[in-house]
């Protein structure tokens, strides 16, 4: 068996008084990219730093491959962590950063030597291995902190939002590295984020908490395209919603009858849910199932894309996302158009 | 071109006062460290002329100088045991919660708030209740009492600024709790325990009052000081008192410069 499984069971985890996870169950295959997304407070660090070690488990267990590990201490779990802080020691080198695990291993200086050049070539660090780590840049202490992790070639590394505090550019340069890094040393990695679209990027699968539970847990385009709940099509991407009534069998919304043919989710309201790049304005006789008339009354122009807030009869708004292709005519503040879309990308919000 | 002021209205007001405050604090050394060099017994104010005699009395007598080595193996000995206590303590109390780390929190600074009238009975009775009368090793211990405070203060302050984060690191790395503590958590809070050692020493070193209770034979430099000048009025203490100004100076520029202030003071007191 390969290393690298972990399995939660009915985990429940309390800071004090307050339970924070509440009776998770959660199986990770080994070499498969996990990402935790959710809310602050939603309990995704909290369930990560049990896997860890760093948490108390309250009830349920935690295995790491097939072997309980509920009181193994952190320092036996031969697991690897980078923290959201990075946590670089600064009182010591790049090396002796990179070392520190290799030392509690007992690994001989001239194999140690070699290992620290590795992961200086793989994190494109060389040149900076006796520098301290205040005089790093941020991209560069990130892979300082990836390369003492992964020096002690764990199965299993744990990030806690590491990129958060990087600028776009520099954001989205680091996750094509981890990502090939993970499919490189076919590592498991369990990566927490608050950022939907970073753990759409990055995961094989998505675990979707709040509030302590799990809402959903499904490859990016599962979690996208049919969520499970109405908090995960909230949380994950943009979404419309839209109050309607009933009338009969169908459905009305601003006095027009629409179709939904999605998927039916439970909510406090009757609504429909609309993703805004599902929208688009017609152009010439609409062909789409659900047609709306409406007037732009607000531009968001943002390049690749643009996103226009329009507004239905009855004084609901929406936003429609339009890919800038630059055949067509730009629209105007004001324009009255009319929006159509399909039936299937119609989800139907219930208070049941 | 004039600097913005961005509070209108106070105008020279809060420099003025700060200069006087400033000159306040500074006033008595320069006094005495102006005395410390007339000439006559009298030490006039200002002096009359200019000599290092009373430097020399003060280097030569004997007492003076057994006070002085006293005083500092007493100081040197209070502050290694406050910094080892201090730095255990403050470890437990800032990276633990455990019930009646209140109290604890609030016995570690007792000894500061306290009046030291009372603290220095409190060790003479109970001194003479367990029959310890070895005045050094009283002192010693009393010494390390009033100091301990300083140096959890100031290495708690230290530690709390310091990220939990590097500690765990550290651990999921493999090390254990105990060579986590020795690697990382000290190397880490030494600045603190630089500055904690330095405070305690000069606290030990500058005690009168407990000190006073438990002397038995041989005194610190303090107590020898107070019993000179209670016979003699000449400026001899003003010279030992301008060398103790400009030692206490240097080692309080030297943790400056090996540490900073802001760096041990910042993140403030400690939370109960």
């Amino acid at each position: 068996m390969t290393a690298g499984a972990i399995r939660l069971e009915q985990l429940s985890i309390s800071h004090g008084t307050k339970r924070v996870v509440h009776a998770i169950d959660l199986a990770i295959q080994p070499g498969e990219f996990v990402c935790l997304l959710g809310p602050s407070g939603c309990g995704k660090t909290t369930t990560l730093r049990a896997i860890a070690g760093l948490n108390r488990v309250e009830s349920g267990r935690v295995e790491i491959d097939g072997i309980l590990a509920n009181e193994l201490p952190a320092h036996r779990r031969n697991i690897a962590m980078v923290f959201q802080d990075l946590a670089l020691f600064p009182h010591m080198t790049v090396a002796q950063n990179i070392a520190f695990g290799l030392a509690l291993r007992k690994v001989p200086a001239a194999e140690t030597r070699q290992r620290i050049g590795e992961m200086l070539a793989l994190l494109h660090l060389e040149g900076l291995q006796e520098r301290l780590p205040r005089q790093l840049s941020g991209g560069q202490q990130q892979r300082v902190a990836i390369a003492r992790s992964l020096v002690v070639r764990p199965a299993v590394l744990l990030l806690d939002e590491p990129f958060a505090a990087l600028d776009r550019k520099l954001r989205e340069e680091m996750r094509r590295e981890i990502r090939a890094l993970q499919r490189r040393l076919g590592l498991t990695v369990v990566f927490v984020t608050h950022d939907q679209e970073e753990a759409l990027t990055l995961a094989d699968r998505v675990v979707v908490m709040n509030q302590g539970v799990i809402e959903q847990a499904g490859p990016p385009d599962a979690i996208y395209e049919t969520p499970a709940s109405r908090f995960v099509l909230d949380f994950v991407g943009q979404t419309n919603f839209l109050a309607v009534t009933r009338a009969g069998e169908g459905l009305r919304l601003a006095g027009e009858p629409v179709t939904a043919a999605g998927a039916c989710l439970a909510g406090d309201a009757l609504q429909i849910a609309l993703r805004p790049e599902r929208l688009r304005i017609a152009i010439a006789a609409p062909t789409l199932a659900n047609r709306l008339p409406g007037q732009i009354d607000e531009i968001a122009y943002e390049g690749a894309l643009v996103t226009y807030q329009v507004a239905l009869q009855d004084g609901q708004r929406l936003l429609l996302r339009e890919a800038n292709v630059g055949d067509g005519e730009r629209r105007r503040l004001g324009d009255r158009v009319t929006l159509e879309w399909r039936a299937e990308d119609t989800l139907l919000i219930g208070e049941a | 071109m004039r600097r913005f002021d961005p509070i209108p209205g106070l105008g020279l007001t809060p420099r003025l006062l700060t200069v006087a405050a400033c000159l306040l604090l500074v006033l008595p050394h320069i006094v005495v460290a102006l005395v410390s060099v007339d000439p006559s017994p009298a030490a006039h104010f200002p002096p009359q002329g200019f000599s290092f005699k009373w430097y020399l009395n003060a280097f030569t007598r004997p007492a003076f100088r057994e006070a002085l080595g006293f005083s500092m193996l007493v100081a040197l000995g209070a502050a290694a045991i406050a910094l080892v206590a201090g730095t255990l303590a403050s470890w437990f109390i800032v990276r633990h919660r455990f019930p009646g780390r209140g109290l604890v929190v609030t016995l570690l600074q007792l000894p500061m708030m306290i009046p030291e009238v009372v603290l220095g009975l409190g060790f003479l009775i109970l001194f003479a209740r367990a029959q310890l009368y070895a005045s050094v090793l009283n002192i010693l211990l009393a010494h390390a009492v009033i100091t301990l405070p300083y140096a959890v203060r100031v290495i708690s302050a230290n530690l709390q600024t310091t990220q939990r984060s590097l500690e765990e690191a550290a651990l999921v790395l493999g090390a254990g709790p105990l060579r986590t503590f020795w690697k990382i958590t000290l190397p880490v809070i030494q600045p603190g325990m630089i500055a904690a050692g330095v405070f305690a020493f000069v606290v030990s070193f500058d005690n009168f009052t407990v000190t006073a209770f438990l002397v038995t034979t041989r005194g610190t430099l303090p107590i020898e000081i107070y019993s000179y000048i209670r016979t003699e009025s000449d400026p001899t203490i003003a010279a030992i008192s301008t060398v103790l100004i400009l030692v206490s100076l240097t080692g309080l520029l030297l943790v400056e410069r090996l540490v900073g202030f802001g760096r041990i003071t910042q993140g403030g007191g400690l939370d109960k």
